[in-house]
């Protein structure tokens, strides 16, 4: 090249196209938004109370498992491996359904789940493999007839329990479904779309649309930087977030096991925080996360059920199915606060096994008090959760 | 204001924070982690700008970058990102030798060169020549001030000067030798 030539010129034109994102990887500013932010910086998060994963640093509308090596070590009284989630699972298991003595308040049906967790036998293994689906509500269409779109991701996580494995994290787009009957006959009244682009928001220069594609993905997998770990956490590759702060697997194995210790002990994990405060509803999301997404023993989870029966605010709601139909019992915790709406978060548990099954997320209006019935806005489910000694998996085409 | 108006206007003032930065934040993060981790960072990098919305500065975009070096400190273990930026500096001179253009060419010889610098070094150099930054937020990013900033600038230049007088030596599809120490560091 030209010596004359001014360096900082050549190096600005070299400039690789690889700097810049692909336009259809462009994350959902919502997504952020979910999460909740102190409320000493302004007021509390946008539209849902749902956080989970993306604290993990990976895709925030994430979750699911297709068929394939999953184990559940809960549930069934299995001492194992129990084989894969649908017909053989604790809860789509017609053997294991005793209707007789079912639960009438929140709290009788916590403390059935924590004894049921409790009984669980499992005793660890090499990886924890946790597979869930992730569905959020859309509303899309022509503006005549708008309907509702459920969109939806899987996740497979493969978590090295040891210091020598890799963990792997799986990710999918399930599609986009219709979400009732009358969507789906507006849907093709708008001719069948299997993409929709929203406006970029208005008042905000260079916005770009944002763009849904309705079609199945294949997975894509992710080795070790799914779950980066933070300055300061040692002992384990895999971090998780717990009670406003990450936590590393070491670490995890220390959570209390008796109820009252345990939520001093989430208390002052809140209290710390910059990004959570100590709230009942902290309580009951540090209790989810227990319950829902950690490798932690029955004992742990066992307790986090016994603590939740005493905080205040948490509700039964019975009966329920979750979005694959699976039968259970759900409590939920709601408040007011997503842009002057009610939000409640809703735990769904196999009361006969003590596994949760899913937790959805609710809109209960926006009037004085929140609406006995309100609608769905996205949901996780847990399609398998346990440990097993074999190795990961590859991706699935 | 009322909380659903602070509310709606934390969600427009994110929403512009993102549209405008999300990918300058990226480009940022593929220069020092390689794509395979960009996605990542520019998430983790957004939640805490949302998390902390109330206090991002103006411009926004040199603290932007500063979380995304934070996040890239404190989240990775070297080797990792090492290995993905590696990765990263083979595919843009893969990306240039594919072209024979001459401009191209010399594409390909100014990218060898950025790979031969330090790290620090590169950093100087891109956020000026490929993220846009004035020296002013440049030094902000680094870390120090404007005047220590333009120093190490222009020892940066010189390297890379010399680095390119080097490469002229060499053939032109020759192998690019990578430092070792992005390995072993």
């Amino acid at each position: 090249m030209s010596p004359r030539r001014d360096v900082m010129k050549a190096l600005a034109d070299a400039r690789p196209a690889r700097l810049d994102p692909d336009l259809n990887n462009r994350r959902d500013p919502y997504a952020f938004m979910a999460h909740p932010q102190p409320t000493t910086a302004l007021a509390r998060a946008v539209r849902r109370p749902t956080r989970r994963l993306v604290l993990a640093g990976v895709v925030p509308t994430v979750a699911v498992v297709a068929a394939g090596a999953v184990f559940l070590t809960v549930g069934a009284g299995g001492t194992g491996p129990a084989g894969a989630l649908g017909a053989g699972s604790p809860a789509a298991d017609p053997t294991t359904v005793t209707t007789a003595s079912a639960p009438r308040t929140a709290r009788d049906l916590l403390l059935v789940a924590a004894e049921r967790s409790a009984a669980d036998p499992a005793t660890g293994g090499r990886y924890w493999v946790l597979g869930q689906e992730h569905g959020e509500l859309r509303e899309v269409g022509p503006a005549n007839r708008r309907y509702q779109i459920m969109e939806r991701h899987g996740l497979r996580l493969w978590d090295a329990m040891t210091s020598g494995g890799r963990s792997v994290a799986f990710f999918r787009d399930l599609g986009v479904v219709p979400f009732t009957a009358e969507d789906r006959a507006a849907w093709q009244a708008d001719g069948s779309p299997t993409q929709w682009i929203l406006p970029a928001p208005r008042d905000i220069p260079n916005a770009e649309p944002i763009i849904i594609s309705g079609t199945p993905g294949p997975e894509t997998a992710r080795w070790d930087s799914a779950r980066p770990t933070p300055k300061g956490v040692k002992g384990s590759k895999a971090a998780y977030d717990l009670a406003g702060g990450a936590i590393s697997l070491a670490d995890l194995a220390t959570v209390p096991t008796e109820p009252a210790a345990l939520k001093a002990w989430l208390l002052k994990r809140l209290k710390a925080s910059e990004v959570q405060e100590a709230t009942n509803y902290s309580l009951f999301w540090s209790a989810r996360t227990l319950i829902f997404d950690l490798p932690v023993s029955p004992q742990v989870r066992a307790a986090a059920y016994r603590m939740l029966a005493d905080v205040p605010g948490v509700t039964s709601l019975g009966e329920v199915t979750d979005q694959r139909g699976r039968a259970g019992m759900a409590v939920g915790f709601a408040r007011k606060g997503d842009g002057g709406h009610w939000s409640q978060a809703r735990l769904i548990i196999d009361p006969h096994t003590g596994q949760a099954l899913a937790s959805e997320s609710w809109d209960l209006g926006s009037g004085r008090a929140p609406k006995a019935s309100g609608t769905l806005l996205s949901y996780d489910l847990v399609v398998s959760a346990g440990f097993t000694n074999d190795n990961p998996p590859t991706a699935q085409k | 204001m009322t909380e659903a108006e602070a509310e709606a206007d934390a969600s427009r003032r994110f929403i512009a924070l993102y549209d405008a930065h999300h990918a300058q934040v990226y480009a940022y993060a593929v220069g020092r982690a390689g794509r395979q981790l960009a996605d990542d960072v520019v998430s983790d990098t957004f939640l805490v700008a949302w998390r902390k919305l109330a206090t991002v500065p103006a411009p926004p975009l040199p603290w932007l970058l500063g979380v995304a070096g934070n996040v890239l400190r404190e989240r990775y273990r070297d080797e990792v990102r090492q290995a993905s930026l590696v990765a990263e500096l083979r595919a843009w001179a893969d990306e240039a030798a594919a072209d024979v253009a001459d401009e191209v060419t010399e594409r390909g010889t100014v990218l060898t060169a950025l790979a031969r610098l330090s790290e620090d070094d590169r950093e100087l150099l891109t956020l000026v020549a490929w993220h846009g930054l004035s020296a002013r937020e440049a030094a902000r990013v680094v870390g120090c001030s404007t005047a220590t900033y333009f120093v190490r600038l222009h020892r940066a230049r010189k390297r890379l000067q010399e680095a390119l007088a080097g490469a002229d030596q060499v053939a032109r599809r020759s192998p690019i030798a990578f430092p070792v120490e992005e390995y072993s560091k």
